[in-house]
């Protein structure tokens, strides 16, 4: 799953850069030239990389929560192995990710400390109810499917190490969303009470997705920092017009109906009506659509979605229900490979 | 399906089968929560050996009674199930719990699959044999980090010990019969006696290095617990909880 | 879903102490006979035991594999990083102990194995291992004393890669199922326009 849609805190250069260096770093990233860790970078760089890969990591682990509460239910053999595979893949890119990030400079305690202590973020979206086994499908075909588009983008980056993390894990998000388009195939395909539970995961997650690119980036984007720098190379309505353009005429095929959905508290959908504004234009190919409650939004993203508290207080239980085996390796010995 | 539960032989590869899917299933929730994330990994490759070896079991009585092996895995009444008590023990997401309850049942069923593999059947010898190399691999995982965690003294070595008797009492349903038919088959459980006395021999030796203790005894043969279908009441909720979303739709392609 | 997932935590104050990260430890994964290890990714273990398993149980396994290379990150020394390919440079002499070469094939790319050479110091092992592997085709060369790199194999013994069925991880086999499926109720055209554009465009 990914992270690095959502609002990074805005950069800003710090002014006592050597300005020969930085118009040479400038240089060198308009060319198209990848960034190694040994290059010279601006500090604002470092931190800014720092943030965008701590965030995408600490997403991938939260990530892995909703998904991990239905290994325990999945309906078959097959899909009890790929869902386990898939949450530990989550967790694998985690790691990946705080080692790009403690390669930046900062401990991998200090993150897992500052996830939990609701002093750094993670993707807005893994604040919303997985309540049956439709939201499972769902999440692997519309998220991992969003991810891998945002995710294609940022291996387009600027960033070595981040880049090469990125193709590595985009990997692996296509087998996800491989099995999510399976998992919302076979649904579509079966009984009556899986078509209703699939449509009712379908309202609650479409406009998660759609909400998942971030809002509209600023008019001058391209200038700012963030995408002279390659960090992202591609606006977020950008990305949520081709997402909608590639899964909407599906969702269709399927016999989804997309909604206009109104919610509780908790996450759950307490009306819809179909998107009326939901218009294929010939011309440019593009589907026009109902933009999301970008409200709601903002309300989540500060904290006051349906799952914020119970997302972090499950990572808190894991973290010092854990911390007695790190400190028990930790004071281990740190022998090295042995000598030939 | 009964004509599997009436065979000697099915039994015996159903209470393997069970266990491994029983423990795959409790193990796996973990895959997220783990200390480390290395280990969260690590323990999730093996919570998927597990499932994955309860499936190469299914697959084999699948074939010799013809059924589908997702309804051999989650259609059967609990008292159907031949899993013992210790796989289904609630770990209450202590890790310690957790590692030395999976490490004991992972020695017990290397010494039993093996044993399994030299029954006159060739297919279910070869599917012990893949089995047995990841088997392997497990046993030595989990044993280094019974002795790591044992030894590393204070808070670590007890919270092992306290594992460890926390489930010292329910170790022994490992050890029950599986069947009443089996409990006078000397073909099918003759060696229960070897097969304690070598278990305990390489948990003790284990053990000892990682400065832990403890007393594990063989139930009588004629013990019916979990084995025999008579299951503790966590089991049940397992069972309702692993079969949740297929109950909504019997039938149903997943 | 488990007891412990739908529990309502009442945590309050502060964390317990933290705890240093452990050692950083880069792992390569060589996908088959005769194929170079190639970089897989990094990890963090007390030691070289852990560290092992860890590679082989995270990275052994996202990919079918038959050898994994770990070594201390620290034990790496990493060549300038160039903008324009290296150039072989006039470094000769054949002294000293083993050193393990990898080459960088391009900024932004995945470092792997290039071969062994003999020098006395890092220093010297870049430069001769330049000299032997640039071919305007790299951009930078690390090495580690081979010493200092442990090499698993998938053999019985440190079994990596599984016996048993792995492809529920991979999502293989699902193309046929799925085309089957959408060609019920697509049309074929319709779901080969939607295939080539996942693979060109989208994934
Ligand atoms: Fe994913
Ligand atoms: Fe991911």
């Amino acid at each position: 799953m990914s992270g690095a849609a959502n609002p990074v805190k805005p950069l800003e250069m710090t002014g006592n850069e050597d300005p020969d260096k930085l118009a040479e770093f400038e240089q060198r990233i308009a060319d198209g030239v990848l960034i190694e860790p040994g290059d010279w970078m601006p500090q604002a760089y470092r931190m800014g990389m720092l943030g965008m890969a701590e965030h995408h990591a600490n997403s991938e682990i939260i990530g892995a929560l909703p998904e991990g509460e239905w290994i325990t239910r999945a309906p078959s053999m097959r899909r009890k192995l790929a869902l386990t595979a898939k949450v530990q893949d989550e967790v694998g890119h985690g790691q990946m990710l705080y080692r790009v990030s403690q390669e930046l400079g900062k401990s991998r305690d200090d993150m897992l400390r500052d996830l939990v202590m609701g002093k750094t973020k993670y993707h807005n979206c893994f604040n919303y109810p997985a309540p049956t086994w439709g939201d499972i499908a769902m999440i692997q075909w519309l998220i991992d499917g969003a991810a891998i588009m945002n995710q294609k983008t940022l291996a387009d980056g600027a960033y070595g190490p981040y880049v090469r993390t990125m193709n590595r894990i985009n990997m692996e998000e296509a087998f996800h969303f491989k099995s999510g388009e399976d998992m919302v195939l076979t649904l579509m395909s079966g009984t009556r009470a899986q078509k209703q539970m699939t449509q009712d995961a379908f309202d609650r997650w479409w406009p998660v997705s759609l909400m998942f690119f971030g809002p509209a980036d600023k008019p001058d984007a391209e200038q700012r920092p963030a995408m002279r720098w390659r960090m992202k190379v591609e606006r977020n309505d950008s990305l949520r017009q081709r997402f909608i353009n590639r899964f909407a005429p599906a969702a269709m095929d399927l016999g989804l109906v997309i909604n206009i959905v109104t919610k509780d508290e908790q996450g759950l959908v307490t009306s819809t009506k179909p998107d009326e504004g939901l218009v294929l234009d010939e011309t440019t190919g593009n589907w026009s659509f109902t933009e999301p409650d970008w409200d709601e939004f903002w309300r989540v993203i500060r904290g006051n979605g349906p799952c914020n508290a119970h997302r972090l207080s499950l990572r808190r239980f894991s973290y010092e229900q854990g911390g007695w085996v790190r400190r028990a390796i930790g004071a281990g010995s740190t022998s090295m490979p042995p000598a030939a | 399906m009964d004509a599997m539960l009436a065979d000697p032989l099915a039994v015996l590869v159903l209470a393997h089968a069970d266990d491994k899917l029983l423990l795959g299933h409790v193990q796996s929730d973990w895959t997220g929560l783990g200390p480390l994330l290395e280990e969260d990994i690590a323990a999730s490759a093996m919570s998927q050996d597990d499932l994955s070896h309860a499936l190469i079991l299914y697959e084999f009585l699948g074939k010799r009674f013809d059924l589908d092996p997702d309804v051999i895995a989650f259609e059967r009444a609990p008292e159907d199930y031949a899993c013992c008590d210790l796989v289904t023990f609630p770990d209450e997401f202590d890790w310690a719990t957790s590692l030395v309850k999976r490490w004991l049942v992972a020695v017990f069923t290397g010494l039993g699959l093996e044993r399994l593999g030299t029954l006159d059947d060739a297919d279910l010898s070869a599917r012990c044999d893949r089995i047995m190399p990841e088997q392997r691999l497990q046993v030595a995982h989990l044993g280094n980090w019974i002795r790591r965690l044992g030894s590393a003294g204070g808070e670590s070595t007890a919270r092992m010990q306290a594992a460890v008797d926390r489930v010292a009492e329910v170790t022994g349903t490992l050890f029950e019969v599986p069947g009443h038919r089996l409990e006078e088959d000397e073909t099918y459980c003759c060696g229960r006696d070897d097969l304690f006395t070598e278990w305990n021999g390489i948990v003790q030796a284990t053990l000892a290095e990682a400065g832990l203790t403890g007393t594990f005894t063989l139930p009588e043969r004629s013990t019916v617990g979990g084995r025999r279908g008579t299951h503790a009441g966590h089991f049940t909720e397992q069972l309702t909880e692993m079969t949740e979303v297929r109950r909504v739709s019997p039938g149903a392609s997943w | 879903m488990s007891k412990i997932r739908e529990r309502q935590f009442n945590h309050d104050g502060e964390l317990p102490p933290g705890t240093p990260d452990t050692q950083h430890w880069v792992v390569y994964t060589r996908k088959k006979e005769g194929n170079p290890f190639k970089w897989a990714g990094s990890l963090n273990a007390p030691d070289l035991e852990l560290a092992i398993q860890f590679a082989g149980e995270h990275y052994g396994l996202d990919e079918a594999c038959i050898a994994v290379l770990v070594h201390h990150a620290d034990d790496r020394t990493d060549g300038p990083c160039g903008l324009e390919p290296l150039e072989p440079g006039t470094a000769d002499g054949d002294d000293g102990s083993d050193w393990t070469v990898l080459v960088l094939p391009r900024r932004g790319g995945n470092l792997q194995e290039a071969g062994t050479i003999k020098a006395p110091d890092a220093e010297t092992a870049i430069a001769r291992g330049t000299r032997a592997h640039a071919n305007g085709k790299i951009v930078q060369v690390c090495v580690v004393p081979t010493d200092r790199t442990v090499v698993i194999t998938g053999d019985h013994d440190t079994l990596i890669w599984r016996l048993h069925d792995m492809t529920y991880k991979f999502a293989r086999g699902y193309s046929k199922d799925v085309r089957a499926k959408w060609t019920r109720i697509r049309d074929e055209e319709t779901y080969e326009d939607y295939r080539k554009e996942d693979i060109h465009s989208h994934f």
